[in-house]
């Protein structure tokens, strides 16, 4: 009897270990990248492991599954939005139900640009463009810099406003700049659709 | 000296003239002896005569010419057999001669037979020796043969792996050649057309009555559509067929239910669909994009997730697991052909509303876009014919919100990650990796599911495009800023694992300088 329930109590032990070996992105740990190669190539202190694990802004990325990809090789430019950003955002904006992942993924891509960008490249790229510079994100659209009141300060296309507060905090695959606000994707129809489409036959 | 008189052809003393001399005294020997022996043989020779014997001198003397004759005669058959007495008495003389050579050579012939023997033994063991050498000297050559033609057949054998080798890559080069081909045709017949703003059939248009109807009068414009409707329904058969989708049917995760039929189960009780197809619990690799809770709990099954109210166990929600519900072979509903693709993803440009639009002509003009429309729903590209709405390709768009937590669609049933990333995300038992527009996907290959983003990608440069907008800003990674700086001459952009050159002045993409994950 002792033998059956020890045995009963290791396989549960042994289930709940590999549960949490399976379920990276369930747990609050950090996540890792997929693959030992891109964990080389990530480094040691990726943009996952820096990010505060309990964060409005981690949870949206692990409901998006972009957990992970943010301990991946990269190199990427992570807008963080605040908690205070997302609690001021309309309501359901960070549900992280899966019927709102669409719009989950679509903000969090827009938080994301390709490469390494340091404040500086952003405030250079702003004087070139003479007051201004078009950013282009993950999700393919654009968030537009200014420089105002000696901040560089975020736009989206609906005109939503974020200031980074804490910039350039350098990890192994990237930078990660503090915002204050939330920067929404455009939903903007494609500028070639017809006004009316054919039917379906 | 040889005279004919003194020969023995015709020559009446005797064949040998050696003896000419001794002839003379042997002529006269023998005359004598002639005549004493006819002395001798004269009353015995007369017996037979002898009632002659008592007749007269006269008688005697008549017949002494007879007699002289008769003597001659006697004398020359005498001489006859003198040959033959020489000869003898020569053969006495040599007699002794010859029986002492035969007794020698009597007495010889044992020890030379034995020596004959000898010789013939050693010449038969000579001639063993030359065949045994000449066999080894043939097995050494047949050996050395062999060899030779087993060296040769290696030979050929890599020759032939060689030859393959290198006709196996001319193939795969003149694929890829061909593929390049193909698109600068296109795009050179894309760039004439927009050019010399020409309409249907070829530049230059077509009548005007017809140019609103794509150049092709509406009888065999019909026809065509007829064909083509017919062409296209076989073609996504058999690509549907050669998918993975079709390995998947049998299994219960991936039978997929009508979307008609699926609409009908919101609000409705959960065991109305495990009559149709049966119902499991999320797999564990996904489960957390679907977290259970005290009011609602997950479920799966016919290409599609419910969530069902613990209160009443109705189902309030439903999700398409495999692009968006609609699939090749299938129909898109008439309200999702106005659907399309927005701006916002950046993907526009790669799928346009209809390619017609694009300069790539109307119906039957298309180079292999024949009647092709993109529409856009819930984060899914569909590429469907124009006027039938038949479902060609599923094209899913991360940013758009599909992937995590779903399947990908039956088009992606090959690996495609992009080189650069291939060191990084390859094919294990227990993942496997996937590209789509945006991103690079991990898949459990038990449930065919979207478990987690791999690689966030952007559409990407290539060289000699202008530098795409929102790239004005500086964003090499650290480590490699110290050799890629911008410059008045140069600028370097980060895309998607390489660094690109930028010419400032015309900003186009002018080189990829380094891959930074390879």
């Amino acid at each position: 009897m002792k033998t059956r329930v020890l045995a009963l109590g290791l396989a549960a032990a042994a289930l709940a270990v590999g549960a949490c070996n399976k379920h990276e992105g369930g747990n609050a740990s950090a996540p890792e990248a997929q693959t030992p190669e891109a964990k080389k190539a990530a480094g040691d202190k990726t943009i996952a492991q820096g990010l505060t694990q309990n964060a409005q802004f981690m949870a949206a990325a692990k409901a998006a599954g972009l957990d992970q990809t943010l301990a991946g090789a990269g190199p990427y430019t992570v807008l963080v939005p605040n908690d205070q950003a997302f609690a001021a955002a309309p309501a359901g904006t960070l549900d992280t139900k899966p019927e709102n992942r669409a719009q989950l993924t679509g903000m969090l891509t827009n938080l994301i640009l390709p490469g390494t960008v340091l404040v500086a490249d952003i405030d250079k790229a702003v004087d070139m463009g003479k007051g201004k510079a078009s950013l282009a994100t993950m999700g393919g659209g654009t968030v537009t810099a200014t420089k105002e009141g000696g901040k560089t300060v975020l736009t989206d296309a609906a005109g939503h406003k974020a200031t980074i507060t804490e910039g350039d905090q350098q990890f192994s695959n990237g930078v990660v700049h503090q915002i204050d606000g939330l920067l929404m994707p455009s939903k903007q129809a494609a500028p070639n659709a017809p006004v009316k489409g054919e039917k379906a036959g | 000296m040889f005279h004919p008189s003194n020969g023995w052809n015709g020559a009446t003393d005797g064949p040998f003239y050696p003896f000419e001399r001794r002839q003379n005294v042997f002529n006269r020997v023998i005359l004598a002896a002639g005549v004493a022996a006819l002395a001798i043989s004269a009353p015995a020779s007369a017996k037979p005569d002898r009632e002659h014997g008592g007749q007269s001198a006269e008688t005697q003397r008549a017949e002494r010419p007879q007699r002289a004759q008769r003597v001659e005669r006697q004398a020359r058959v005498e001489r006859a057999p003198r040959t033959e007495r020489v000869q003898r008495e020569a053969r006495v003389e040599r007699a002794p001669r010859v029986d002492r050579q035969q007794r020698m050579a009597q007495a010889e012939r044992p020890a030379r037979a034995e020596r004959q023997q000898r010789v013939e033994r050693q010449q038969v063991a000579r001639n063993e020796n030359v065949r045994v050498e000449r066999q080894r000297a043939e097995r050494v050559n047949r050996v050395a043969d062999r060899q030779e033609v087993r060296d040769n057949r290696v030979e050929r054998q890599q020759v032939r792996v060689a030859d393959r080798q290198d006709i196996r890559n001319q193939r795969r080069e003149e694929a890829q050649n061909r593929v390049v081909d193909r698109r600068a045709l296109h795009a050179e017949r894309v760039d004439n057309r927009l050019a010399n703003n020409g309409v249907g059939y070829g530049v230059g248009g077509c009548p005007p009555g017809l140019a609103d109807k794509g150049c092709v009068p509406p009888g065999q414009q019909r026809s065509l559509q007829n064909w083509a409707r017919l062409d296209d329904r076989r073609a996504t058969r058999q690509a549907l067929a050669a998918t993975r989708l079709a390995a998947l049917d049998n299994r219960i995760a991936t039978q997929f239910v009508e979307p008609v039929r699926v609409r009908t189960f919101i609000g409705s009780p959960v065991n109305t669909v495990s009559a149709y197809t049966p119902l499991l619990a999320m797999p564990s690799t996904i489960s957390y994009l679907y977290p259970d809770t005290s009011d609602y709990y997950y479920r799966y099954g016919g290409g599609y997730v419910y969530r069902v109210d613990r209160s009443d166990n109705l189902i309030s929600w439903v999700l398409p697991l495999l692009a968006g519900g609609f699939m090749p072979g299938q129909y898109l509903p008439s309200s999702y052909m106005n659907s399309y693709m927005p701006s916002a993803y950046g993907f526009n440009s790669f799928y346009p509303s209809s390619y017609a639009d694009y300069g790539y002509g109307g119906y039957g003009g298309g180079y292999g876009y024949n009647n092709l429309c993109n529409r856009y729903a819930n984060g899914v590209v569909y590429q469907v014919d124009c006027v039938t709405g038949l479902v060609q390709d599923v094209v899913p768009i991360y940013a758009g919100g599909y992937g995590v937590g779903q399947m990908l669609p039956s088009s992606y049933g090959y690996y495609n990650v992009p080189y650069q990333y291939r060191d990084m995300y390859y094919n294990t038992p227990d993942y496997n990796y996937w590209y789509a527009p945006g991103a690079i996907y991990q898949v459990d290959p038990a449930t065919s599911m979207i478990s987690s983003v791999a690689a966030l990608l952007t559409p990407g440069f290539s060289v000699g495009q202008p530098l795409p907008a929102g790239y004005n800003m500086y964003n090499v990674p650290l480590a490699y800023r110290s050799t890629y700086y911008d410059t008045p001459n140069a600028w370097y952009r980060y895309n998607n694992g390489y660094i690109y050159q930028v010419d400032p002045t015309t900003q186009l993409v002018t080189a990829i300088v380094a891959s930074i994950l390879t």
